[in-house]
């Protein structure tokens, strides 16, 4: 217990919270600098763009936000939907959709695409678009290694200053915060390779404009690529309030009528 | 759809110059003060609200401006005789009538398509999406926007939401303490 032995407690500390900053820094500059290069191709299909871009559920969000447009699903009570015509030529996963009997809602979405999700991802991964198992746990490994070791040097820090009756509690309150932090990392993992976030970020300039105003047939990409918060103020909000009311993301909310128009041939006055 | 490069429309619709340029109080400043812009932000709607003109001419539909957009069309409107004597006839050779929302589901929808399609329209003649601040998300355009309201600042107080909240949280500490200390 010889390390650090001449260090006071608020001397330690400071050099704890000092580490857990850089520590905090590397697991998100790690991740973001090493992760596999995988293989810059097209791939621009509604279903794998809305996977790489937010994951399964956003698959989900973007396949009931086509469905919604197309008139296949139209709004039900508490804020669910239901299917109005099964007969649309659709994706897989859209069918997978159209075959729930019961009023739609986002979890039975989720899970009725689910085995669909699994074999865009797995189409995904041959890509070169997102990591395989192996690389992703190897990448969920290094992004965490910082925590751990930081939590390592703490923890015996904290054994050796409770062994000489010292006070700790501040350490184990910051022990906890490493061990949170880890775990947030841990979960938040992103599983792209560097082409396949170069692809959404190449695919979310190329069509900017669809998050603030897309026309119906671009609705869907633009929930794949920016989530269903481009849906508030359009026809297709319900889409949107489902999900909110799930307990998932925001957006704005709310609506009045507004606007005018003209063009050059005829209009109207006012 | 035409491109602006090297139309002879664009050039008209850019070039013309709306109110007289000797007047104390321009288009753009007086646009500026009814909306509490800067006037440089005022010039640049301005610049939008033609850009849009050439829309309406040129995109083959029913088109439909943002807030800001139309702020500037109404005020141009009430330049009549410019408007109706000139711009129209001569530089757009054409009418443009303006035709306000009749309110209700049917033309909120309505609304929203011609505005997603301006937006289309816009950045396939202009070769990029029009700026976020004057063409905001459709959310903002329908839903905030028409919330906004003529206000005479001699009668009322006009305050941020947030430095309404920062005050009221300040009369709420101060209060606290002095009774406290009381």
């Amino acid at each position: 217990m010889q390390l650090f032995s001449s260090w006071t407690g608020s001397d330690f500390l400071l050099f704890y919270t000092m580490l857990l900053g850089l520590a905090t820094f590397a697991a998100w500059w790690l991740p973001a600098h090493l992760r596999e290069p995988g293989r810059q191709g097209e791939s621009n299909d509604l279903e794998s763009i809305a996977l790489l871009a937010g994951g399964r559920e956003r698959m989900a969000d973007s396949l009931l936000a086509d469905l919604y447009v197309r008139g296949a699903l139209v709004p039900a009570d508490k804020g669910k939907l239901y299917v109005a015509a099964r007969d649309l030529p659709v994706s897989p996963g859209g069918k997978a959709l159209l075959a729930i009997d019961a009023p739609v809602t986002l979890d039975e979405a989720r899970r009725a695409i689910h085995i669909h999700a699994d074999r865009v991802a797995a189409r995904l991964r041959r890509a070169g678009l997102l990591l395989r198992p192996e690389e992703h746990n190897r990448l969920r490994l290094l992004s965490v290694a910082p925590f751990g070791a930081l939590f390592a040097l703490g923890f015996y820090r904290q054994r050796a200053g409770s062994a000489l009756d010292e006070p700790t509690g501040f350490l184990i309150g910051l022990l906890g915060v490493t061990v949170a932090l880890a775990v947030i990392r841990l979960v938040k993992s992103d599983p792209r390779t560097a082409a396949g976030v170069a692809t959404v970020q190449q695919m979310r300039a190329r069509n900017r404009r669809f998050a603030r105003a897309p026309r119906p047939d671009e609705a869907a990409m633009a929930v794949a690529l920016f989530g269903t918060g481009v849906l508030v103020g359009t026809p297709w909000e319900p889409v949107h309030a489902m999900r909110q009311r799930d307990g998932d993301s925001g957006g704005a909310d709310g609506s009045s009528d507004g606007g005018c128009g003209g063009g050059g041939c005829g209009g109207c006055g006012g | 759809m035409r491109s602006p490069d090297d139309d002879a429309l664009w050039q008209l619709i850019a070039d013309h110059r709306i109110g007289p340029a000797d007047a104390s109080l321009t288009f753009a400043a007086r646009l500026a003060r009814e909306n509490r812009w800067s006037e440089p932000h005022a010039e640049r709607v301005i610049d939008e609200y033609k850009r849009f003109c050439y829309l309406a001419m040129t995109a083959g539909h029913e088109v439909t401006p943002s807030d800001a957009v139309d702020q500037a069309w109404h005020l141009h409107l009430t330049y009549s005789r410019d408007y109706w004597e000139v711009f129209c006839p001569v530089v757009l050779a054409s009418h443009l009538h303006h035709g306000p929302t009749q309110g209700g589901e049917i033309e909120r929808t309505r609304f929203y398509r011609q505005y997603a399609d301006t937006l289309a329209a816009y950045e396939a003649a202009f070769g990029a999406p029009p700026p976020a601040d004057i063409w905001p998300a459709a959310s903002r355009r329908f839903s905030v926007d028409p919330k906004g309201v003529r206000v005479n600042l001699f009668d009322d107080i006009v305050l941020k939401r947030r430095v309404a909240l920062a005050l009221s949280l300040i009369v709420f500490l101060v209060g606290f303490i002095a009774g406290r200390m009381m």
